[in-house]
């Protein structure tokens, strides 16, 4: 199912923020380990997870500043503006702005929600694709309101 | 004075007086007229307050080099040492300069203004101006560093601030040490919590 997600285009020059209880980082894979109620905030982007590892780009063994890929794991949450989608795992690849959330994601818009295998999120374009026994749940307008 | 008849021996005569007074003279430049030389002046002295330098002796300048278990290579220098005496308990190095050279080729050094050992255990208490620089281009400061000269970890006593490729970084506390890992490297672990920042530049931006 096609959703779209967050309206304006997410900027990806913004500053990203990362804020955790623990960081490990080791020069030589390029590769850093937030660990503990880790919180990651780009713009209108937050995604908070247990763990977050965090891939560098490397540039001839040398770790460059840029990140290459997050990987996130346990209770993943995502928000984009006042969309949220949680699920067990994501990876966002920052170079190509997409964001995969996979195993069982639950993704409620307004008061839309949508729960699937799969979401595959692109932040530039603000759309996104669920795969995998999708199933919507709708809730009709009470009469009173 | 016998008279001659030629001018030759004239000459010499005359010779025979003048060349040795001459000479007087010019020997007497070297004693009578010259200027009187102070030896006590000629020799440099360092001034140095003597006693001060008798009361507290210490090593100036010394350097220690050791290898941990592992292979980093640490070399701890100072301008001085002074041992530890009755009341302080404690050996004070000034003016200190650390390098840790892990196995993986990473090059650690913190400066700092003075390093306290406490009964003769390889901890160094660096404070100061502490100053850590990495040679993969990090620069953290804190306000105390605590380093193991024998198994090369070097641990902040509290707020480290950290500004490397990766961004501004601040963490409650710092420790670097080495991994169990082979070949051995070495891990950067910031604890108690930490707030990274990092600002992406543009995509166009030529690295």
């Amino acid at each position: 199912a096609n959703i779209n997600f967050g309206e304006a285009a997410h900027d990806d020059t913004k500053p990203v923020e990362i804020v955790a209880d623990s960081l490990s980082m080791d020069q030589n894979t390029g590769s850093a380990v937030f660990e503990g109620n880790v919180l990651v905030v780009q713009d209108t982007l937050r995604l908070s997870a247990d763990r977050i590892a965090v891939a560098y780009v490397m540039e001839d063994g040398e770790m460059t500043g840029d990140i290459d890929t997050m990987t996130a794991t346990g209770n993943v949450l995502l928000v984009n503006g006042e969309e949220t989608a949680k699920g067990a795992q994501a990876i966002y690849t920052v170079q190509e702005e997409v964001i995969v959330l996979t195993g069982d994601v639950l993704l409620n818009q307004g008061r839309s929600a949508l729960s699937g295998q799969k979401l595959v999120v692109n932040l530039d374009t603000g759309n996104g694709v669920m795969e995998g026994r999708v199933r919507t749940v709708l809730q009709p307008r009470a009469k009173s309101e | 004075m016998r008279s001659y008849d030629n001018t030759y021996s004239r000459f010499i005569a005359l010779a025979k007086v003048l060349l040795p007074i001459a000479a007087l003279a010019i020997l007497s430049t070297i004693f009578l007229i010259s200027r009187n030389v102070d030896p006590t002046a000629s020799i440099p002295f360092a001034q140095v307050d003597v006693e001060q330098l008798l009361r507290d002796q210490g090593v100036s300048s010394p350097v220690y080099a050791s290898l941990s278990g592992a292979g980093t290579a640490i070399n701890f220098q100072a301008t001085r040492v002074l041992p530890s005496t009755d009341e302080t308990e404690e050996t004070r190095a000034e003016d200190v300069r650390l390098l840790l050279s892990y196995p993986d080729g990473v090059v650690v050094n913190a400066k700092a203004d003075q390093a306290l050992f406490t009964d003769e255990s390889q901890i160094a208490r660096l404070s100061g101006a502490v100053e850590i620089t990495t040679s993969e281009g990090w620069t953290m400061t804190t306000r105390e560093l605590l380093s193991d000269l024998e198994s090369a970890w070097l641990r902040s006593a509290d707020t480290v601030n950290v500004t490397g490729p990766f961004g501004e970084l601040v963490a409650g506390k710092m420790d670097i040490h080495e991994t169990n890992s082979d070949p051995v490297a070495h891990v950067v672990d910031f604890i108690d919590g930490v707030k990274l920042i990092y600002t992406p530049q543009p995509d166009g931006d030529p690295k």
